[in-house]
């Protein structure tokens, strides 16, 4: 609902052609979102199920990937996505760390990290940051 | 028409070659989540340059063809759609690799490719001119009913609650309204972002939606993303082609759909799959199991994704207009090599436009062991690669695919925000096809319904534009059908128990 009415807020500025469609999808949140509470109100809504997990490994992970977004340029993509594959390589793994499982991920990763930037960067000539 | 010698060209050895390489790349590519269909074909499109215009457009639409059937790999195997044509595909496919049935699964998606392909193939060879001039009526008063056509979908995808399903949608319109309005010029929403000016990006905004909370939820749990006991996957055509009899007509409608659906220029694969699907899914007796594992809805998308290959090649040959936004690629190949599209190309380029046709039919046969080949060596690896490996390498790809669209960082940052923000709604309950059906006919309705609004206003009637036009008229008949049909059905179905009981 707050969605709703601050999309409407906006299209105020807007002209008649390019306000339109805000506006009314602003105005149909507003009513879906009040439809929403009042149907949770009455008991009429299925309670979503308790996913289990790590919380913390989830957490990891978002803030891995929007660090990445964020540092493609100040670091170049090598740095950035070799440091952040490695921070999710750490992240996924529950499995006890041995020299061996160690030496296997990192090698793997590197090969496709390595291999994917030569094939992007050099054969196809995107040019990454 | 199709004659035997155009078939005879076709079948050379070098035509043959390129099909078998362009359907294996392809197919390839279209695998790797992040990496669209339209990434394989501009990828691959400087090396037909120095070919025949026959042989480089075999080359292409086999590279077309092989990209949309690869995206069923990623959207089985790991629940992330390889390409945005088979974002349906991740409803039923990945529950069926949960439950075991992955190598089922593949094998499905493998033969309802090649039969959609076909069925597009055949209304190109048969149909082409006639169908472009119908396509050609499609003004945007009907885009814009088609699109509305499109969001009333959302009330079905919206996987046990319709007022979420529509709150989504509404999420994905307000999402496609960011930017700078196509008519009126109007700078919206975009704070003092200069980044936001150029909108959300389509395929960026996909690859997060659906990738970024499935990268964030496979590193919760120490559990194997698929049972790995079943290591020895096999082919299971003969279960495969008792459920593709039992659902012959769900493929035959789907295709049909597909292709109609590939003709409407800048409609594309994700909306054919999703158009099928949801058609599929109201038709079937079996609609409560659909979103749980139901082979009837692997049949729906990939038969009526492939069908737009087929399908998107008519408006792009017989008018040159763009189906598919590979179409548009595979355009400029054409004008590379100097062949001028239109109606007369048909007649005065005969040998080339009929001999591609009759190459493309064969690249789609050839795809059936080829795919089925792939997706058994595809589904052993995915299945042996440990997470600690896979979250990693399938993160790589979804940023490089997001920053290959345009060469622009912004949109890696716009995939991975959206992401984060699909996942959080998934916590309450709201899925991701809602709002991407919202982004992606968004732009469509508000452009239909402003230019279509323009044009009644110039002609003295606003609702004889929208209301008195034949094709408009028959979507509306449509949509009200659609939207009728569940509260009928239950109706009848509760009448029916009544009067049993």
């Amino acid at each position: 609902m707050a969605l709703g009415a601050a999309a409407i807020w906006a299209a105020r500025d807007f002209s008649d052609l390019g306000g339109v469609f805000p506006r009314a999808v602003g105005a149909l949140l507003i009513v879906l979102g009040a439809l929403y509470i009042g149907l949770t109100l009455a008991g009429r809504t299925r309670r979503v199920a308790e996913i289990g997990g790590a919380n913390l490994r989830r957490a990891a992970a978002a803030l891995t990937l929007l660090a990445w977004a964020f540092t493609l340029e100040p670091l170049g993509f090598l740095a950035s996505s070799a440091g952040a594959m490695a921070a999710l390589m750490v992240i996924a793994n529950h499995e006890r760390w041995t020299l061996r499982r160690a030496v296997v991920y990192v090698a793997s990763s590197a090969l496709v990290l390595i291999g994917l930037y030569s094939l992007f960067k050099i054969a196809l000539q995107v040019p990454l940051p | 028409m199709g004659s035997l010698e155009y078939l005879l060209s076709a079948l050379t050895p070098l035509n043959l070659l390129l099909a078998l390489a362009g359907v294996v790349a392809g197919t390839v590519i279209g695998a790797l989540p992040g990496l669209t269909a339209t990434m394989a074909v501009a990828v691959l499109v400087p090396f037909t340059f120095a070919m025949e215009p026959a042989s480089a457009l075999i080359a292409l639409g086999a590279i077309y063809t092989g990209a949309i059937y690869g995206g069923a790999y990623a959207a089985i195997l790991l629940n992330t759609p390889g390409t945005p044509s088979s974002i349906a595909t991740t409803f039923d496919g990945y529950p069926m690799a949960r439950a075991g049935s992955g190598d089922l699964a593949l094998t499905l998606a493998c033969l309802s490719s090649v039969i959609g392909g076909l069925v597009g193939a055949g209304f190109l060879l048969v149909l082409a001119p006639p169908m472009a001039t119908v396509a050609l009526k499609f003004g945007p008063v009907e885009y814009f009913w088609l699109a509305v056509f499109g969001l009333t979908l959302i009330a079905s995808l919206g996987e046990g609650s319709t007022v979420k399903g529509l709150i989504g949608g509404c999420l994905g319109l307000l999402l496609a309204m960011v930017g700078v309005a196509e008519v009126g010029g109007d700078v919206r929403f975009v704070g003092d972002s200069k980044a936001l000016l150029g909108g959300i990006d389509i395929v960026s905004a996909l690859i997060g939606l659906y990738c970024i909370p499935v990268l964030i939820e496979l590193v919760a749990t120490p559990v194997a993303h698929l049972d790995a006991t079943n290591r020895v996957a096999s082919f299971r055509l003969r279960e495969a082609t008792s459920i593709l009899r039992r659902g012959k007509f769900n493929l035959a409608r789907s295709s049909v759909l597909g292709t109609l659906v590939g003709i409407l220029p800048g409609a594309g694969g994700s909306i054919a799959s999703l158009v099928a699907y949801s058609e599929a899914k109201r038709a079937s007796p079996r609609r409560d199991n659909f979103g749980k594992g139901e082979p009837d809805g692997i049949l729906a998308t990939e038969s009526a994704n492939n069908a737009t290959v087929g399908g998107g090649f008519i408006p792009t040959l017989v008018l040159g207009i763009p189906g598919t936004p590979p179409d548009a690629i595979i355009l400029g190949a054409l004008l590379v090599q100097g062949i001028r599209t239109g109606p007369t190309l048909f007649t005065q380029q005969a040998p080339i436009v009929y001999t591609f046709i009759w190459g493309l039919i064969l690249a789609t046969v050839i795809m059936l062991p080829v795919g089925l080949l792939i997706g058994r060596f595809a589904f052993r690896s995915i299945v042996a690669i440990p997470k600690a490996v896979l979250v990693p390498g399938v993160a790589l790809l979804t940023v490089l695919g997001s920053f290959a669209v345009h060469n622009n960082l912004h949109e890696v940052q716009q995939m991975v925000l959206l992401g984060l923000m699909a996942w959080v709604l998934g916590r309450f309950g709201f899925s991701a096809s809602p709002i991407v059906l919202g982004l992606i006919l968004g732009s469509i309705a508000e452009r239909g319904f402003v230019q279509g609004h323009l044009i009644g206003g110039a002609k003295g009637s606003v609702w004889g534009e929208f209301f008195g036009r034949p094709i408009s008229l028959g979507i509306i008949v449509f949509i009200l059908l659609g939207l009728l049909w569940p509260w009928w059905a239950a109706r009848r179905a509760r009448g029916t128990g009544g009067a049993n009981a």
